[in-house]
């Protein structure tokens, strides 16, 4: 079908451990995984640890093959015609390695860009311009070596490698993961501004931020399967019977956190809790819609009961972050 | 689309960077060879004075042969290190991913990339023993190494295939070295630059005709007698070491495929 950059149709995949004599399942990492990602969109796969997000990636970038299924870049199979698929595909897979740690960023640049088909003054002249892109040319990344550069370097580094081969699809597994959120910034507007150019980008992410900001479309990944897809706003609108509520509390004891957390939900009542500092934990509850005074009451009575301090209780607008709790998490956990 | 001469182009240009950026190792490497040389002379002392060894080892000017001999073992060791070597250096990079997506098949890949770092090594090897053997022997015998010289690019290319096995068997084996360092010394011994290989016992003196570094050190010898080596002698290593580049790289080439296969089975890291 015309207008398609990828389509990936029912994978499935399994990694096994021991030897060939001892050989077991060890973990079912996709499960008939689906979807099609439209030429110049951005596609996030959105999708907690494990999720089968960088089996997925790799698949698609023709580093690995499927158990079962099918997957095609730019027209091409990635089992059959690999050799034709990564010619139309810039991967980014890691921002800590991947680079000759003595080598500058320049140097790197030009043997990767070597290896892909470029060379004389095509190649100097895009290896400038991604430099140039990506900022690290302001940042002296072209003259430093791989090992003195921060992380947010790196991953500028690991951008401008994709960037030179000019692709028609750019496939990128967590890009900004662990960066300061300048370098972090920069590297979201630089794949818009691609896909602004009619590229293509898939981009893998646990950041429901980074998620709805930056894609067109995602699709939710858990269990190795697409469990819900669409633009942020359709996806929102899955939890609109619901109402996330905020609380912030002051507690030294995880397990009275557990504890409290464990009344609340249940009954249709979703969430999370995590610790934000020392003492300090953020609750996320969907409660559905209607429900929110009395959730707010059963809070404040159990907190107090148990001599727990809410400090803020906030009822707002959904966000994407509610719908992955609303599908991934499991109620009461 | 990417052309092999991209492919060479690109190790060679790492080969230089790597060289120039890290000036103790280039250092290092070119003293290698001496250090070669002295293990070598230790051990043709056992022979007993510099004259035995000469007779033992039939040849006529034992510097040309210490210091050429010595440029043969360590370019062997090194092909085999590095070729061999070449799967797992890119794991531990990180940089696998990223030479497997070369729009080439990736025992192309290998195999070019293989052979420019092998390449490198021999002429760098040989290129650090000349200014010695011009210095002690004269400029005659400079001219007598570029014959090893050739010897030794030809030698190196069964080893390649010998390299190129263990260096797949590393990658699947899903091991971060290369598990067929422990040939090494083997490789030494059955070459012939330490002992004569007629000196050595029937099971390794039949191994020893299997050896690519064999038949090079075996040329290193004739340079070394002869100022003008016999045609004969030149064609019948000539023809055994393309014999067994040919048997080597078949092997190591089909060993490769596999491998690629393999990894994409599993996922390449």
């Amino acid at each position: 079908m015309s207008g398609e950059a990828i389509v990936a149709e029912d994978l499935w995949k399994s990694y096994y451990k021991g030897t060939f004599l001892n050989r077991r399942l060890a973990v079912q990492a996709l499960k008939g995984l689906s979807f099609r990602v439209m030429k110049g969109e951005v596609y996030g796969l959105l999708g907690p640890n494990g999720a089968g997000k960088t089996t997925t990636v790799k698949i698609i970038s023709t580093l690995m093959e499927p158990d079962k299924g099918a997957a095609s870049v730019a027209g091409y199979d990635v089992v059959r015609e690999y050799k034709e698929a990564r010619r139309h595909i810039g991967v980014m897979l890691s921002v800590e390695r991947g680079f000759f740690w003595k080598l500058t960023g320049r140097e790197n640049l030009k043997y990767f860009g070597m290896l892909y088909g470029l060379s004389g003054g095509e190649l100097e002249e895009r290896i400038t311009w991604a430099l140039e892109t990506v900022g690290l040319l302001e940042l002296g990344g072209d003259e430093k070596y791989f090992e003195d550069m921060s992380l947010g370097m790196k991953a500028r580094l690991g951008l401008a490698r994709v960037l030179i081969k000019d692709p028609e699809v750019m496939i990128l597994d967590e890009p900004t993961l662990g960066l300061d959120p300048h370098s972090a910034r920069h590297i979201r507007r630089l794949l818009r501004e691609e896909a602004g150019k009619g590229k293509t980008v898939l981009v893998t992410t646990h950041n429901m931020f980074e998620a709805e900001i930056l894609c067109d479309r995602i699709g939710i990944i858990r269990g190795g399967r697409i469990i819900a897809e669409g633009t942020p706003g359709e996806l929102k609108s899955l939890v609109s019977d619901s109402t996330p509520i905020t609380v912030v509390l002051r507690a030294e004891d995880a397990r009275a956190v557990e504890e409290l957390y464990g009344r609340l939900v249940g009954d249709g009542v979703k969430g999370e809790y995590e610790r934000v500092e020392p003492g300090k934990w953020k609750l996320t509850i969907l409660a559905p819609r209607g429900s929110e005074d009395d959730v707010l009451a059963d809070l404040y009575s159990t907190s107090r009961s148990m001599g727990l301090r809410v400090l803020e209780a906030r009822v707002r607008e959904p966000s994407l972050e509610d719908v992955f709790i609303a599908l991934t998490g499991e109620e009461g956990s | 689309m990417t052309s092999l001469w991209n492919i060479m182009q690109a190790e060679l240009r790492v080969q230089y960077y790597w060289l120039k950026n890290n000036k103790v190792m280039m250092a290092m490497s070119l003293l290698w060879p001496y250090l070669m040389v002295f293990i070598m002379v230790s051990f043709g002392t056992a022979f007993g004075s510099l004259e035995e060894f000469k007779e033992k080892m039939g040849i006529a000017s034992p510097i040309l042969y210490l210091f050429a001999g010595s440029a043969v073992a360590t370019a062997s060791l090194s092909v085999i290190d590095n070729a061999a070597g070449i799967g797992t250096w890119h794991k531990w990079l990180g940089t696998l991913p990223y030479v497997m997506l070369v729009p080439r098949r990736f025992p192309v890949y290998l195999l070019i990339s293989s052979l420019v770092t092998s390449l490198v090594q021999v002429a760098f090897n040989l290129a650090s023993i000349a200014p010695a053997v011009i210095v002690l022997e004269g400029f005659h015998a400079g001219l007598q190494l570029l014959l090893i010289l050739f010897f030794m690019f030809i030698g190196t290319l069964p080893l390649l295939g010998i390299a190129l096995l263990g260096g797949i068997a590393s990658l699947l084996a899903s091991e971060e070295s290369d598990v067929i360092n422990f040939l090494n010394p083997l490789l030494l011994l059955l070459s012939g630059v330490f002992y004569p290989v007629k000196m050595l016992p029937y099971i390794l003196r039949v191994a020893a005709y299997y050896i690519p570094t064999k038949y090079v050190v075996d040329a290193a010898k004739l340079a070394a007698t002869y100022t003008t080596p016999p045609g004969s002698t030149v064609m019948y290593i000539l023809y055994i070491l393309t014999l067994l580049a040919l048997l080597y790289n078949a092997l190591g080439l089909t060993g490769a495929v596999y491998a690629e296969k393999e990894l994409r089975r599993r996922g390449v890291r």
